[in-house]
């Protein structure tokens, strides 16, 4: 037997998952898991006494030999769903019942490694987490799929009760734990001297978290000891981690990472945070609020390009200046356009025309001049963009 | 040689014996096209009136006189904006009448003086020049009082203005009708 479960909504029901030995392949007597004992009879299968352990039935989930049930989860809410994993020649297995052990489903998708925990989100059963020797696995719907959220191996995972967002993972790297339900993930060891993880668990009430090492002892961390940070993201983007609210250790160290839309770019951080910097670092030693602030990249106009040309009635002559451009696909919200030319060194307004403008005549110019343009868009904050410059002779 | 001579002596001497009026005014409307290529891009033909008076001197030569009146709309070259322009070309010169008669063929040359008026978002020219003129015609007598002429001419007047040259002439064919006296 390698995990156990009761129901604390019924005691009486019992759960448990491992494996038995049988010389011919068929289901026989439990016998305890040993490294050397991986032979060709052992399978897996799923346990269950409905009598406080009086009497057992036994569910054989494989129908090959060198399985094994190593992880058990249990809807609290419906003890008739049931998740078992464990591993297949070195490989994840998962299996899934949705009454009782009865029939049961091979859920192991795209889930790698060892299986060694299995945990259901209390506020939202059909979230289901799979810690492997490969890394921790999410599915949002009760196993039909699976997504990779962490490459860290993971012995151990535990939801916090009071917050279903807040999970913390054990494995050899220690304890790492995620506010947004493992879109990201922080490292949390402060005061934790052996890394390797095996066993987690949490005194919601008291907010300690017990973390069980292989060797170096069990450990605790004070999780009142943790501050929010507030993440905010403007138009035209987002960060790393998500925007929302986190909580991190004291101290804690916080890499944000501003990743702007297309045609989007990086303006810069506010609040507790300043300058342009990406990714910027934090320091947790209190609660923090970060903005990131998006900017829409204005594009200069392009093929920019003017002609010297002779506008004539019969008695009356005058050279114009045509300049001609085309309005680049990629901008957006542009109310003008705003013509430069170079007079005496500086620039000066020649014109501003509409957005939709293609062409513009600078008329009554010296037929030998030389004459330097500039053409820049802007948006309807007033913002304008990079110009694009035409020199004409 | 002193045959031809001879020849014209007796041509000459024997023009404008019928029907030689001393004075004759006309009034007469011709249409103008251009020989300048801009002037026919900008403003192209167009009708033009006027006068034109003559005054018997010798045999079938003739002091003449005229003055026409052209106005027009254009557009300009680059930004076909609009353009408007008015010539009047005053001339004067000598004409001589082959076998005067009922029906006169002629022809007369003589010097134009050209005033020119041009407006638009340029600006503003208004100039005096100094052209040339020929002129071949068909006067025809109805009886001893009105005269009509079929004529035409071609004229010109170069000027230079806003460092471009121009020609102010052209082509102008027409008809006038006037009388006699």
């Amino acid at each position: 037997m390698n995990d156990l479960i009761v129901n604390e909504k019924n005691p009486s029901h019992v759960f448990a998952a491992g494996s038995t030995y049988t010389a011919s392949g068929e289901p026989g007597p439990d016998r305890p898991r040993k490294a050397s004992s991986r032979a060709a009879g052992y399978v897996m299968n799923f346990f269950k006494s409905l009598d406080g352990g009086a009497t057992w039935s036994t569910y054989n989930l494989a129908t090959s030999a060198d399985t094994d049930g190593l992880a058990l989860a249990v809807d609290p809410a419906n003890d008739n769903v049931v998740y078992v994993g464990g591993r297949k020649d070195h490989k994840a297995i998962l299996f899934k019942s949705v009454n009782g052990g009865s029939n049961w489903t091979d859920i192991t998708g795209n889930v790698s490694g060892t299986v060694s925990d299995i945990t259901l989100d209390p506020a939202s059963p059909l979230r289901v987490y799979v810690q492997t020797s490969a890394g921790i696995y999410r599915s949002e719907d009760g196993g039909a799929s699976w997504s990779k959220i962490s490459t860290r191996d993971a012995k151990a995972l535990i939801i916090n009760p009071s917050a279903p967002n807040e999970i913390y993972a054990g494995g050899t790297e220690g304890v790492h734990f995620s506010n947004d339900r493992g879109d990201s993930w922080n490292d949390f060891n402060s005061g934790l001297t052996t890394r390797n993880v095996l066993g987690l668990d949490m005194n919601a009430g008291s907010k300690i978290l017990y973390a069980a090492t292989n060797g170096g002892g069990i450990f605790k961390n004070s999780l009142s000891a943790l501050y929010s940070l507030t993440i905010t993201a403007g138009a035209g983007g987002t960060t790393q981690p998500v925007p929302g609210t986190h909580l991190y250790a004291s101290n804690a160290f916080v890499s944000i990472k501003a990743l702007p839309s297309a045609h989007y770019q990086f303006s810069g951080w506010s609040e507790d945070a300043s300058g342009a910097a990406n990714p910027i670092s934090l320091i947790m030693s209190g609660n923090k609020s970060v903005r990131a602030d998006f900017l829409r990249i204005i594009y200069p106009p392009r093929d920019f390009a003017g002609m010297k040309k002779l506008n004539r009635s019969l008695l009356l002559a005058q050279y114009h200046v045509q300049l001609t451009w085309q309005n680049d696909a990629n901008n957006a919200d542009i109310t003008k356009n705003r013509l430069y030319v170079l007079e005496n060194g500086s620039w000066t307004i020649l014109a501003e025309l509409s957005a939709e403008a293609k062409e513009y005549i600078h008329k009554n110019v010296m037929k030998d001049g030389e004459y330097t343009y500039a053409l820049a868009v802007v948006n309807d904050a007033g913002r304008e963009g990079p110009a694009a410059t035409a020199t004409v002779k | 040689m002193k045959a031809k001579i001879l020849v014209l002596m007796i041509f000459v001497a024997s023009a404008g014996a019928a029907f030689g009026e001393t004075v004759a005014i006309q009034a007469r409307a011709s249409y103008f096209h251009p020989s300048d290529r801009v002037f026919k891009e900008v403003y192209g033909g167009g009708p033009s009136y006027g006068a034109a008076l003559s005054i018997r001197l010798w045999k079938g030569f003739a002091l003449w006189a005229e003055g026409d009146y052209y106005q027009k709309k254009g557009k300009t070259t680059f930004t076909q904006e609009p353009t408007e322009f008015r010539l009047i070309p005053l001339a004067g010169g000598l004409r001589f009448d082959f076998f005067p008669s009922r029906t006169s063929p002629y022809l007369a040359a003589g010097i134009g003086y050209f005033l020119s008026h041009e407006k638009n978002d340029m600006g503003t020219v208004d100039r005096k020049d100094i052209g040339y003129i020929v002129q071949a015609g068909l006067r025809i007598y109805a009886g001893k009082a009105v005269i009509y002429d079929f004529h035409g001419n071609f004229s010109t007047c170069k000027v230079s203005s806003s460092g471009v040259s121009a020609d102010l002439g052209g082509i102008r064919a027409g008809m006038s009708v006037g009388f006699v006296f």
